[in-house]
């Protein structure tokens, strides 16, 4: 069953057909039946009309033909007492074609069955045979029968039409419902209104309400306890910083289990830091708040903010371009930064040179990063974006990283419908990353 | 120097206690807000640094009780929550700074000697950076010992950047520092001045980082 208004005009359709058809051959069989006695009551009322004209042998035959003639098809027979034709219409023969017996009964001739009624006249003793064709009497009968029939039938196509506007105009509930459903954004976990919802759809709208709030709320405890695991983290990590920091005295700084000590402490709280920003991104969660902003004045303060890697590594970064503005979303788009400095800085050797541009065309700004780092093999750009991938080079090896940096970058993005772009720098060696935005969200 | 360390946490009180003892501070730690606030009725602190999340109340709660009483007392907020409501929530209940754990060892210090600096109970409130001294008291600039003439303005740009060593200063950070002073400036006047420093000083003790400031490297 493809759809219910199809099933139901069909079903509701074919029903009626089936009744009215019963009802039809009922009528018509129990009409043939009233008929036939009605006709019946005919032959003998005119064969009465015959007897009591009284002078039966008197009258010539056409003058009889006269009398039965308003009754289409009907015959005459007339006997006297001693079984001698005395009178006939012209559509009967000189024989008997019935025994003389009073009553109705059957004759066949001259290729037509006829129906007969004998009465004998008790005075003068003389008999009368009428006769009646039954395919007159039928075609009269059938004639009368159909005609209040017909209608019936006719009107099949009718009703259907109406069951069909009936049945889509109780459906109405249920496309509305169906509607909405289809128009509803995939990650549009609010309730469905309740408001006008009919009592057979109220139960359904209810038990989906639930079923979505069950859905939000497993959501949320999910995005909350990422959330709280990864800021309950933050404090074990500050301790073991302090703690790392405070060993420095006793511990010389050169030491090897000192050493990889702070780099995976360094490792770890950057992984919680980044899966905390992964979960403030990821679309299903994020409320957005788009704002004009300057791009420019943007990428500037994230590389103040984060000068300090840089400086460390006495890298030489620059900054080009010029000043405008976009529809943005600004903590989304400092994340993007600060993910884009990181790894640049990341994955360029101690003294390197990053360089940063911010221009625009038409309808995109362009932002470049540029380093002079080891760069990544083109045939591994695709995969840089896959979450938790981190590029197994021994170059690289000993970088910082979780592996999440790309995915976030992907996800703002996804929400700013931008591009990433990989390819080589200006410098000997080291990666391009330019990002696309669009000027204007409402143009996309 | 007396310090209120407000902090629920022991590791990282005991560290933090310790680290901050070896960089010369008196430094008494309390557990609870509760305690935080009688701390500071019994003997007041010269800075409370304050951990948001508190067993008994919010740090926030803490901050708005003490800053009721005391409106000059420097309170830097620790918290694990680095959302920019939490920031501005904050910031607005009156807090001077404001650090996220797993914050640097580096910066903190650096942000209390700001503070110190600005209290001005320094002993030795000197920054030295190589051969370079800036008295921050006695508002004099020496190179190897031997003093150097400076403006008022090039002394204050100079300090903005060394108290900042190892970061960058954007033209417009280093606008406000003399706007600090009501003076009315040109748009190329850091230009001008960052020109004029550099003949008295270490010409490559400055450093221009094209399209976004200047920075002065870590000794």
């Amino acid at each position: 069953m493809t759809s219910i208004r199809r099933f139901m005009v069909i079903v509701l359709l074919a029903s009626i057909t089936l009744l009215n058809f019963l009802a039809a051959l009922h009528g018509y069989r129990s009409s043939m039946e009233k008929s036939h006695q009605l006709f019946d009551k005919q032959l003998a009322s005119i064969s009465q009309l015959l007897m009591n004209s009284g002078v039966v042998q008197y009258i010539p035959s056409h003058n009889l033909d006269v009398v039965v003639a308003e009754s289409d098809g009907i015959a005459y027979q007339i006997w006297n007492d001693n079984q001698t034709l005395i009178q006939r219409s012209e559509t009967l023969p000189a024989h008997k074609i019935v025994s003389l017996e009073a009553g109705y009964s059957y004759a066949n001739y001259n290729g037509y069955r006829w129906r007969t009624f004998a009465s004998q006249n008790p005075i003068s003793k003389i008999w009368i045979v009428v006769a009646e064709r039954t395919d007159v009497r039928y075609t009269l009968a059938e004639e009368v029968v159909l005609n209040s029939v017909i209608p019936i039938v006719a009107e099949l196509p009718l009703i259907g039409l109406l069951i069909w506007l009936v049945i889509g105009w109780g459906l109405k509930p249920i496309n509305r419902l169906a509607a909405e459903l289809r128009n509803r954004d995939p990650q549009d976990l609010q309730p469905l209104s309740e408001e006008n919802v009919v009592d057979e759809l109220s139960v359904l709208v209810e038990s989906s309400n639930e079923l979505l709030n069950r859905l939000r709320q497993s959501f949320e405890r999910e995005r909350r306890f990422s959330s709280d695991t990864a800021h309950e983290l933050r404090t074990p990590i500050s301790a073991l910083k302090i703690h790392l920091y405070n060993l420095k005295i006793v511990v010389p700084e050169d030491n090897e289990s000192y050493q990889l000590l702070n780099l995976s402490i360094q490792r770890m709280s950057h992984m919680i830091e980044q899966m905390l920003i992964l979960y403030r991104t990821v679309p299903e969660q994020y409320v957005d708040n788009f704002e004009r902003v300057d791009v420019y004045a943007l990428v500037q303060n994230q590389i103040i903010e984060q000068y300090q890697c840089f400086s460390d590594k006495e890298q030489l970064i620059e900054l080009d371009g010029e000043s405008f503005e976009i529809t943005a979303d600004v903590f989304s788009i400092n994340i993007l930064l600060k993910n884009l400095l990181d790894n640049a800085s990341k994955y360029t050797p101690v003294g390197g040179n990053i360089l940063v541009s911010v221009k625009q065309n038409e309808n995109h700004a362009i932002l470049a990063i540029e380093d002079s780092g080891c760069g990544i093999a083109e045939e591994l750009y695709g995969k840089v974006f896959e979450r938790y991938y981190r590029i197994s080079d021994q170059k690289t090896f000993d970088t910082l990283g979780s592996g999440l940096g790309f995915s976030i970058i992907h996800h703002i993005l996804d929400l700013h419908n931008g591009e990433i772009v990989l390819d080589k720098s200006c410098f000997e060696t080291g990666l391009k990353v330019t990002i696309i935005l669009p000027l204007d969200r409402k143009k996309q | 120097m007396q310090i209120l360390l407000v902090e629920d946490d022991s590791a990282i009180a005991v560290g933090l206690k310790k680290l901050l003892m070896k960089e010369d501070f008196v430094v008494n730690c309390v557990a609870t807000g509760q305690q935080a606030i009688n701390q500071v009725l019994i003997s007041l602190p010269d800075i409370i640094i304050l951990d948001v999340g508190l067993p008994d109340m919010t740090g926030i709660e803490v901050l708005k009780k003490i800053r009721g009483r005391h409106a000059e007392l420097p309170i830097l907020l620790l918290t694990a929550r680095d959302e920019i409501k939490d920031k501005v929530e904050g910031l607005n209940a009156g807090a001077d700074d404001y650090l996220t754990k797993p914050f640097d060892i580096d910066e903190l210090i650096a942000r209390l000697r700001v503070i110190e600096r600005r209290l001005g109970t320094v002993k030795n409130s000197c920054i030295q950076i190589g051969a370079i001294i800036l008295d921050i008291e006695k508002h004099e600039v020496s190179i190897a010992g031997a003093l150097v003439e400076l403006s008022r303005r090039e002394y204050m740009l100079l300090k903005a950047l060394m108290e900042r060593a190892g970061h960058v200063l954007s033209k417009e950070q280093l606008e406000q520092t003399l706007y600090g002073w009501g003076e009315e400036i040109s748009s190329n006047s850091i230009e001008v001045h960052i020109h004029n420093l550099r003949k008295k000083i270490d010409k490559s003790f400055i450093s221009t980082i094209r399209g976004i400031g200047y920075s002065v490297k870590k000794s």
